[in-house]
């Protein structure tokens, strides 16, 4: 038997990152419950089992964003969906989504810890987004509860606007750091 | 000498403010709004700097950025700028500028003895003189370039900082004055997304220069009621002081913004000094405007004589008259409106006008005001050394080929030139547009442009000289081009009424005529003459873009922007054909210079590539590790203690590990989750080996393949439940196999029931090697550790120092050793765990290179060193990962591909040199034949390479002390084990060294399986 | 830089997608079957199109999708864009 009891910490790519000085905050959202769901809604169960256990159906419309209580759900593909849960929710999510699917084919899979989410707040966001990420953020052609996936400077990234001015962006682990970097260099040269 | 040549009043300078600056270490005064050269013409400074061959003096010849002689170094030490533009530097307090390529002293150049010599100095001179003998062509070059030297670069970083910005429109403006206000002033009207960008510090374009009117107001009063309205408008972006400089596919341009630079240095605050935008816009509209071209007549090139039009822009916009006595010399009516102007402002006048009789409006005004005219007249030489003081001038003949009659001399400080109009069409043919050649007009106007590029071109780089005509063009190309975006219904409102002018038609005149050889320069900054090209002709150039090559032309930093036409219509004269069939040369971007700095924007520094670390990292960070780059990872290479070298530390770790335990960051590793019903179905066609029989919570070793049959990655994979399995990638190799699956998933076999999930960053990975592995993991866990539990090549679940944890029994070290992976954010604390508890085992943390020395030993290959594309498994030793049941798997079928069956191939196998202390240098090369005495040279061919070598302290050389090991290609290498080989090196030595089984410990794999 | 439109995500910079070549290239059933030259065939012919252009693109740094696109080499202009396992639309000017 192992008699240590261990004194279990969690690290964040982001712990120690200075925030930058301007028109826009920046601030980790820690620990979001991330689960990475795949499957067909076009034919069989699979659409209606998930949705019984979210409480809605996932979002089929590219590049959007749906809520359900306090879950989050992103297209990411006509097949693949990001689910957000509280800290810690995903295990639980992920039980009960494999007991509905049981045979249904689908794919689940824990990636809470494979992306970081940044908050981005205030009005210049979309300022400060179009100095590393080519999409148009103009209110014309980007509303509150889209999303989408591309890259911003070297980093791959996807994008969600909040309300009529905040994002987040949610980022691979190993590129967090770097993507701060540039957002906060950005956010203090619109402040300059 | 204080500004004497300013006028009184006029201008749009600010009087109330004063600057000062320096030039060539001289003081001078000008006022906010100038720019330099409108300053130091201000102050009668003529001579700026020298031409690029011979040295010539230079002075001002434009008043924008076509501006070829004027070129200056800007500012000093960290930043300083080579070859920037007088013309366009907008003054500020404290400048500090200097001539450039002239040596000591603009006034007293050694190098204008090169001008002496011109007539040795022909086309082509450098290529014809100093490409033979080859091997001295690097030792001229260096020469002519210190000759040459065009400013000189700074050698301190740049203190500055830049940035990219992206935007999008619908409809984007290149250009300020009449035509692109006009255009979106309606576009913006419609409330579409308009950008309108224009290179100087304020819209207006030409109109900043003239005396026009717009219905019955000066035209800058419309200039201003048209901004006003602009700024009322929130989806309108104005951007002065941008210069659009290219024109790429689908319409996306880019635009340099100098944001701060007229502060001056240092001046900016935190600011960016520069951005450079990257704009994708629905729609164009092009209003570029025109540059005014040169006439080419003889020795033309003196300080002083300038273009007519900057001439014009010196009096009206900055205030300056530059010249007492001025001679306009031109081939159509525009020279008149810098006549007139001149006159009014004071000078003493005179036109030399090539055409026969002109009579037109201007010319009427212009002689009424006492403006001298020389109708049928040619410029047929000038004097002067550092500044024009004089012409002579003689009559034309009726078809203008030669002049006749007796020289008449004039006296005068300025010569002002007026040949014709360019449209500036680089933007539109830089979009792949076609150009057209008008011939009454004597310019290349737009034709048609493309359809994935759709834009107008208005006002005068459409040709349209006319101000009527070209607000008229701007103002329906807005709206058209903002109903095209989907706003508004294309409708124009009624152009405003504008200066009219009857204007007389130009006469073309590409080359004037004089008497006897006196040069007449077509492109100033590379002194390239009507000669120069009439010799390409001769000497066969009939090709615009070898003329070009071969004469310099358009080649500096204006890009001819000048001088391209008036060339072309000197080779077409040359070459007995018309302009059209000569051609242009392709326009490329940028427009104008940009520096390196704003394209590289932000990505610089920290910024400029991803450093990408595991959870792990400030652990390494506080151990000292040193760092290896594999791919964008940032991995450690290797932990020295205090005083040890990198050889020192890997033995170390080497021996550590093989005698202990040592352990090391694997979390890089790429990891794919694959689930569903037919998962195990995509790894038999994925892996050469089989699948079906691998039990759950077991692991196996494959290699993939392309359909080439060559190695493209190897990895362990892990069956977790019945259809859920785990993929290991190469760390390098992660995002590529990933791709692979995805595309055999979705483009070959949409109906296999399978999804792949990369979970690389989900699980952070210690792995702890050695005979002491197992009793420290046991320390942290209760999983059962027995062989019989979890044997070699298992894998089980459980709590790792209190983290739900994936324990792995893979070795890559040939040792007993466990992969425990952990959520990403547990990974500082598994590490931290097994290093304390680890301290009482001795554990040794250990790099990269460890890593490999340790796998080498074992003979394990690492993909993309000792395989290189071009390897089967065969051929490094695999036969035994190859089903021979498999009916299919990826690259099965390119195995009997008659070049892979042929024989001969390169195959693995290990090298011992004889000296066991010989580390052969990984990629040298396996002589082919072995001379008992060689001599150099006689290598030429290899037999293969080294491609992994090594010290290693684990095993033993005849001293009893480490040996070198390594692993190699060799033709034929399976068949050759025993033979000795031989390595030549660089430094001439000759190695030799036995060729081995690719495997130099623990053979039997005991100690791995224990 | 062209404009490309995913099926999916719509109009996004040529930077977010990896191009995937030729398309319409279907892996032999059963390769074993295969001569050398039709083998050869599959993993190394291509059509190297001067003009209309039947090609595979995938949308990498979005929904990672593959589709097939209709590109004029010439021209640089997109004719049509389909998703896998639909049809090649018939387009002007296709000779082949
Ligand atoms: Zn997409």
């Amino acid at each position: 038997m192992v008699n240590t009891t261990f004194d279990v910490s969690k690290i964040s790519p982001l712990d120690g990152m200075v925030p930058p000085v301007g028109g826009v905050s920046l601030r980790e959202k820690s620990y979001v419950g991330k689960i990475n769901l795949r499957g067909n809604v076009e034919s069989g169960d699979f659409g209606h089992i998930v949705e019984s256990v979210l409480g809605g159906f996932v979002p089929t419309t590219p590049n959007t964003v749906v809520h359900y209580g306090d879950l989050t759900i992103f297209w990411l593909g006509p097949d693949e969906w990001l689910i957000h849960t509280p800290e810690g929710g995903q295990g639980d999510l992920i039980d009960r989504l494999r007991a509905a699917l049981g045979d249904t084919h689908s794919a689940v899979t824990d990636v809470s810890d494979y992306f970081v989410v940044i908050e981005m707040r205030g009005t210049d966001c979309r300022d400060v987004l179009a100095r590393g990420c080519s999409l148009d953020f103009h209110p014309r052609s980007f509303v509150a509860d889209q999303c989408a996936q591309s890259h911003f400077s070297h980093a791959n990234v996807l994008i969600h606007q909040i309300n009529d001015t905040d994002f987040d962006v949610q980022v691979r682990w190993t590129y967090a750091q770097y993507l701060w970097g540039f957002l906060a260099e950005a956010v203090e040269n619109m402040a300059a | 000498m204080s500004q004497s040549y300013r006028l009184e009043s006029g201008g749009k300078i600010d009087r109330a403010k004063p600057l000062s600056f320096t030039f060539n270490g001289k003081s001078y005064g000008g006022y906010q709004g100038d720019t330099l050269a409108s300053a130091l013409i201000a102050n009668g400074v003529k001579l700026v700097g020298r031409s690029f061959k011979y040295h010539r003096p230079r002075g001002f010849l434009s008043a924008g950025s076509d501006e070829p002689n004027a070129v200056v170094q800007l500012e000093e030490g960290a930043y300083t700028d080579p070859n920037t533009r007088a013309t366009v530097v907008e003054l500020y307090d404290g400048l500090k500028a200097a001539s450039q390529n002239c040596w000591p002293s603009v006034n007293h150049d050694v190098g204008e003895i090169n001008s002496l010599f011109a007539r040795f100095l022909p086309a082509g001179f450098y290529y014809k003189t100093f490409m033979w003998p080859p091997k001295l062509w690097m030792w001229y070059e260096e020469r002519i370039r210190h000759a040459a030297g065009m400013g000189v670069s700074p050698m301190e970083s740049d203190p500055d900082k830049y940035e990219n910005l992206y935007t999008h429109c619908d409809v984007l403006i290149a250009g300020g004055g009449p035509a692109g206000l006009a255009a979106a002033l309606t576009a913006g009207r419609t409330g579409a997304r308009v950008i309108i960008a224009d290179e100087q510090d304020q819209m207006g374009g030409a109109l900043l220069s003239s005396h026009d009117e717009i219905d019955g107001k000066p035209a800058m009063v419309w200039v201003e009621e048209t901004l006003a309205e602009l700024a009322t408008m929130p989806e309108v972006r104005i951007l002065p002081r941008t210069t659009v400089t290219g024109y790429y596919d689908y319409n996306w341009l880019t635009a340099l913004e100098k944001v701060t630079d007229h502060k001056g240095p240092g001046n900016g605050g935190d600011s960016v000094r520069q951005r450079f935008w990257k704009i994708r816009a629905k729609q164009v509209v092009l209003a570029t405007g025109a540059i005014e071209r040169p006439l080419v007549f003889a020795e033309n090139d003196r300080p002083g004589i300038m273009m007519a039009s900057a001439v014009r822009t010196y009096i009206n916009r900055y205030g300056v008259l530059p010249g007492k006595e001025i001679l306009v010399f031109a081939n159509n009516d525009s020279g008149y409106l810098t006549a007139i102007d001149a006159i009014k402002a004071g000078a003493r006048v005179y036109v030399a006008d090539v055409r026969a009789n002109p009579q037109g409006d201007l010319v009427k005004q212009a002689e009424a005001l006492g403006v001298k005219i020389y109708r049928n007249t040619a410029i047929t030489g000038t004097r002067g050394r550092k500044a024009v003081t004089g012409a002579e001038v003689m009559e034309l003949n009726e078809d203008g080929t030669d002049v006749v009659g007796s020289h008449y001399s004039i006296d005068c400080d300025i010569i002002a030139m007026a040949g014709g109009w360019n449209p500036t069409v680089h933007l539109f043919s830089q979009s792949r547009g076609k150009l057209r050649w008008d011939e009454a007009a004597t310019m290349f106007v737009p034709k048609e442009g493309v359809a994935i590029n759709p834009s107008r071109s208005v006002g005068c780089c459409n040709g349209t000289m006319n101000l009527g005509a070209v607000l008229a063009e701007g103002l329906g190309a807005g709206v058209r081009a903002a109903r095209d975006a989907g706003f508004g219904d294309g409708s124009a409102p009624e152009a405003p009424t504008a200066t009219i002018v009857a204007e007389e038609p130009v006469r073309a005149m590409w080359e004037v005529p004089c008497h006897g050889h006196k040069k007449k320069f077509h492109e100033f900054q590379n002194d390239s003459t009507s000669a120069d090209l009439q010799l390409a002709t001769r000497e066969g150039m009939l090709s615009v873009e070898h003329t070009k090559r071969y004469t310099t032309t358009g080649m500096g930093t204006d890009q001819g922007k000048t001088s391209n036409v008036t060339g072309l219509g000197i080779m077409a004269a040359a070459q007995n054909r018309g302009i059209p069939a000569v051609g242009t040369t392709t326009f490329r971007p940028p427009y104008t210079p940009q520096a390196f700095g704003a394209i590289t924007g932000q990505n610089r520094r920290e910024l400029f590539e991803q450093n990408r670390t595991t959870s792990m990292q400030p652990w390494h960070e506080s151990h000292g590790a040193v760092f290896e780059d594999v791919g964008d990872w940032k991995r450690p290479w290797y932990f020295p203690k205090p005083g040890e070298s990198m050889h020192d530390a890997v033995q170390r770790e080497c021996k550590a590990t093989r005698d202990g335990v040592g352990i090391m960051d694997a979390s890089t590793l790429g990891k794919i989750d694959i689930q569903g019903p037919d998962s195990l179905q995509l790894l038999e066609m994925l892996y050469t080996n089989a699948w079906a029989k691998l039990g759950i919570g077991r692991c196996r070793y494959g290699v993939m393949l392309n359909e080439h049959g060559m190695i493209f990655d190897d990895g362990v994979t892990t069956r977790l439940g019945e259809n859920h399995f785990h993929m290991t990638t190469t760390t390098g190799g992660a995002a590529r196999v990933m791709g692979w699956l995805e595309e055999w998933l979705q483009t070959e076999w949409p109906d296999m029931q399978v999804y792949c999930t990369s979970v690389t960053e989900q699980w952070a990975v210690a792995t702890i090697s050695g005979p002491r592995a197992r009793a420290l993991l046991s320390e942290l866990t209760d999983i059962d550790l027995d062989v019989d539990s979890l044997p070699f090549m298992g894998m089980t679940e459980g709590n790792v120092a209190g983290v739900p944890a994936r324990v792995y029994r893979i070795s890559f070290t040939g040792e007993v050793a466990f992969e425990i992976n952990v959520p990403q954010a547990h990974g500082l604390h598994l590490w931290e765990t097994l290093m304390a508890l680890g301290e009482k085992y001795d554990i040794c943390p250990y790099g990269t290179e460890t890593m490999h020395v340790l796998r080498a030993e074992k003979g394990f290959i690492i993909v993309g060193q000792d395989t290189d594309g071009t390897c089967t498994p065969m051929d490094v030793g695999m036969d035994w990962i190859v089903s021979k049941k498999k009916e299919d798997f990826l690259g099965k079928r390119s195995f009997s591909r008659s070049d892979n069956i042929k024989g001969n191939r390169k195959e693995l196998v290990g090298l011992l040199t004889e000296d066991p202390k010989i580390v052969l240098p990984e990629g040298a090369h396996i002589a082919a034949e072995t001379d008992p005495k060689p001599a150099m040279g006689k290598y030429t061919k290899a037999a293969g390479h080294v491609t992994s070598s090594y010290m290693t302290p684990n095993i033993t050389g005849p001293d009893g002390e480490g040996r070198s090991i390594a692993l190699a290609v060799l033709r034929n290498g399976q068949s050759r084990h025993g033979e000795t080989i031989t390595v030549p090196l660089m430094d001439g030595r000759m190695v030799k060294a036995l060729v081995t089984e690719p495997i130099f410990f623990d053979k039997e794999g005991e100690r791995t399986r224990g | 830089m062209l404009t490309i439109k995913c099926p999916w995500c719509g109009d996004r910079d040529l930077t977010e997608f990896a191009a995937g070549g030729e398309g319409h290239i279907a892996r032999p059933l059963e390769p074993a079957t295969q001569s050398d030259a039709e083998w050869g065939d599959y993993i190394y012919t291509r059509k190297n199109t001067k003009g209309i252009h039947y090609e595979r693109w995938m949308h990498a740094q979005g929904c990672r999708r593959w589709f097939n696109a209709v590109r004029d080499t010439v021209s640089d202009e997109f004719l049509a864009f389909y998703k896998t396992g639909e049809p090649a639309p018939k387009v002007e000017g296709d000779g082949s």
